[in-house]
């Protein structure tokens, strides 16, 4: 560029290199102190989500515990307890509560901006409606033929594993035009597919027994009671490469946000992209789903509050809505836990009681011509 | 560096481009001027790979469209749209970061361009600023950058600081006229949000980069400020090429007669170029 240049486009705002230096060392700043805050409050829910429960373990007796495992002391029997509920029982939710929160979250944050809407779930595309109409199916199939008890657990994981996958099948193949696939027939056929979900868990809970109308409620609401750690490690296996996935794709979703077109002609395959997005909501929120039942608003509330504390740029939000996923999913699991013990609240109300205000405020927000983070 | 060659191009039963053929060379500066709905922006979309025609080739640097990598055709051709909406909070500096996504230098080399084309272009004081609570001309100018960003070459940039503006403008000039060789910039009305002080200062930048060997393609309906920019100009009529050439050659009355379908007034200028009013 020559002075020519410089001389006509000088203006009395004289820019400097400086300028964006100080630009970036101030989002760097700001990372920072999101980064403490959510690492604060991490600490914060892990000490009170390890004691709070029916069963109460005061601070000290905890410690005392931990200190005497560590230090290969024999336990009491009263210690046993302590260290029985708090290793089988609690610590297994909480992890479990983490990786769901995570993959949930960016999930929610990748369906974000794949649509370039902030009020976008990754229930739009049908995931939770065809996950939630075949684990229906196979409660009132439990409950009909008793023989199929043995296993049942698995069998309605499986069933709202591939109920989810099949309901975004659908979608997908709607949703397929020659040039690719619009994201306006995609949110269209997912309204299209829940709705017939919805009919379809109507139908059998009108036709289900007692009992299994209480177990079909009781699913749609969400629960991680009987975690276990084997439940854990395979959620945790296949999680890796899922956290891994998202991470590749912040770019693309930073793309993405600028709109298709502009994506396309910054060198994005846009279709391909498109297409495993989708397939890797699916795929997260599936099992998030097959193994918790139907947890809700958190792909949707958690990105906002990531672009409030940290950046709409996906580099920085991605990670972070894997870390405040995690954060509220073990917070709604201590609340669920520690609200009326000794009932235990199902978790997806937990999450809706929070989630459902909220999205309701982002709502009057935008109506009130403001923009929403 | 781009050819079209007999370009059609359908939408249901309507045409809207038919038998185009262009031919731009390295350090052109092509306006396109037509009245509304001739086809200019969807020429323009088809070369940026929005629309596939359905007959007819086009080659930028002797490739056809279809044979290049999609990373490796950004590092060579940019658009700008005429209107950008981005729905979440992006900062300025990450708008124009996304410009150098398929780059594999340094930061410290990426962000030296960054500042360069933002000064520039005056809007480095926007670095911070949520785009979407800029003005729509700020916005454009912000998106004109990325588009900047993403074809310069980071290692015409110099980097040491206190080295003189002047000196550095003036290395650039000599030594990255062979770098934009190649490069294609396609705009879709750059300066329609863009006020008296910008539309000039902005045909001056991109004027500048072309005489370094970039080539641009220009849609306006501006067409007073636009000519006195343009090396060649295409007067589009329903989707058909009505002249193409020289400033000079195209810009006649019956020519302007026959694509706008009113007489126009051409009053003669020094630069050569008429100025051409009702």
């Amino acid at each position: 560029m020559n002075a020519n240049m410089t001389s006509n486009m000088t203006t009395n705002i004289k820019a400097s290199p400086m300028t964006l230096q100080f630009a970036l060392d101030a989002r760097r700043k700001k990372h920072m102190r999101g980064f403490t805050f959510v690492l604060a409050i991490a600490t914060v829910l892990l000490l009170v989500g390890l004691q709070s429960g029916s069963f109460e373990q005061s601070s000290q007796v905890l410690f005392d515990v931990l200190v005497n495992k560590f230090n290969h002391q024999a336990l009491s029997q009263e210690q046993y307890l302590q260290w029985y509920v708090l290793s089988e029982l609690r610590a297994p939710r909480m992890f479990m509560a983490m990786f769901v929160g995570a993959l949930l979250a960016m999930s929610g944050c990748a369906m974000q901006g794949l649509v370039r809407n902030p009020l976008a779930d990754p229930g739009l595309i049908g995931i939770s409606g065809g996950a939630a109409a075949a684990a229906a199916t196979a409660l009132a199939l439990i409950n009909h033929y008793p023989q199929l008890e043995i296993g049942g657990q698995y069998l309605i994981a499986l069933s709202a594993f591939i109920g989810a996958l099949i309901a975004v099948w659908i979608v997908l193949i709607v949703a397929r035009t020659p040039a690719g696939m619009a994201i306006s027939s995609l949110i269209l056929a997912g309204v299209a597919v829940n709705a017939l979900a919805g009919t379809h868990i109507g139908a059998i809970s009108y036709m289900a027994n007692d009992d299994a109308l209480r177990q079909i409620t009781y699913w749609t609401m969400g629960s991680l009671g009987g975690v276990t750690w084997s439940k854990v490690l395979f959620v945790g296996i296949l999680s890796i490469p899922i956290i891994a996935l998202y991470m590749h794709l912040r770019q693309p979703l930073n793309l993405f946000a600028l709109g298709e077109n502009e994506a396309q002609c910054m060198g994005l395959e846009v279709n391909k992209y498109k297409r495993l997005i989708l397939w890797l909501v699916a795929f997260s929120v599936a099992l998030a789903t097959a193994l918790c039942g139907i947890i809700g608003f958190v792909g949707l509330v958690v990105p906002h509050i990531a672009r409030t504390i940290f950046s709409a740029d996906h580099k920085y939000l991605m990670p972070a809505c894997g870390a405040l996923g995690a954060i509220l999913m073990l917070g709604a699991d201590t609340a669920s836990r520690a609200l009326f013990p000794p009932l235990e609240i199902p978790i997806g109300i937990v999450t809706s009681a929070v989630g459902a205000p909220f999205f309701l405020y982002l709502l009057a927000k935008q109506k009130r011509g403001g923009a929403i983070a | 560096m781009l050819n079209l060659h007999n370009i059609a191009l359908n939408h249901g039963e309507n045409t809207l481009l038919e038998g185009v053929n262009i031919q731009l060379d390295a350090g052109s500066f092509c306006t396109i001027i037509g009245e509304n709905g001739c086809g200019k922006s969807t020429l323009l979309r088809c070369i940026a790979g929005l629309h596939a025609p359905l007959t007819g080739a086009i080659m930028l640097n002797e490739r056809t469209l279809g044979d290049w990598q999609v990373k490796s055709l950004a590092k060579v051709r940019a658009f700008v749209n005429q209107h950008n909406q981005v729905q979440f909070a992006f900062l300025t500096e990450e708008i124009l970061q996304l410009g150098r996504i398929n780059q594999t230098e340094t930061l410290a080399q990426s962000t030296a361009l960054i500042c360069q084309v933002a000064e520039q272009l005056s809007i480095a004081h926007l670095f911070g600023r949520d785009v979407r609570t800029l003005s729509g001309g700020e916005r454009q100018r912000v998106f004109i950058a990325k588009a900047l960003v993403q074809l310069l070459p980071a290692t015409s940039i110099e980097t040491t600081e206190g080295a003189s503006t002047h000196v550095q403008n003036k290395r650039h000039g000599d030594g990255a006229k062979k770098r934009l060789d190649g490069k294609l910039l396609l705009l879709d009305e750059p300066t329609s949000a863009l006020d008296f002080r910008f539309q000039k200062a902005m045909m001056d930048v991109i004027k500048t980069l072309c005489q370094q060997g970039l080539s641009v393609m220009c849609v306006s309906h501006d067409i007073n400020l636009v000519l006195p920019y343009a090396s060649e100009v295409i007067l589009l009529a329903n989707g058909r090429c009505l002249a193409q050439g020289r400033v000079a050659d195209v810009i006649t009355a019956t020519n302007l007669q026959q694509c706008f379908g009113v007489m126009p007034k051409l009053i003669p200028q020094p630069d050569g170029v008429p100025y051409i009013t009702h």
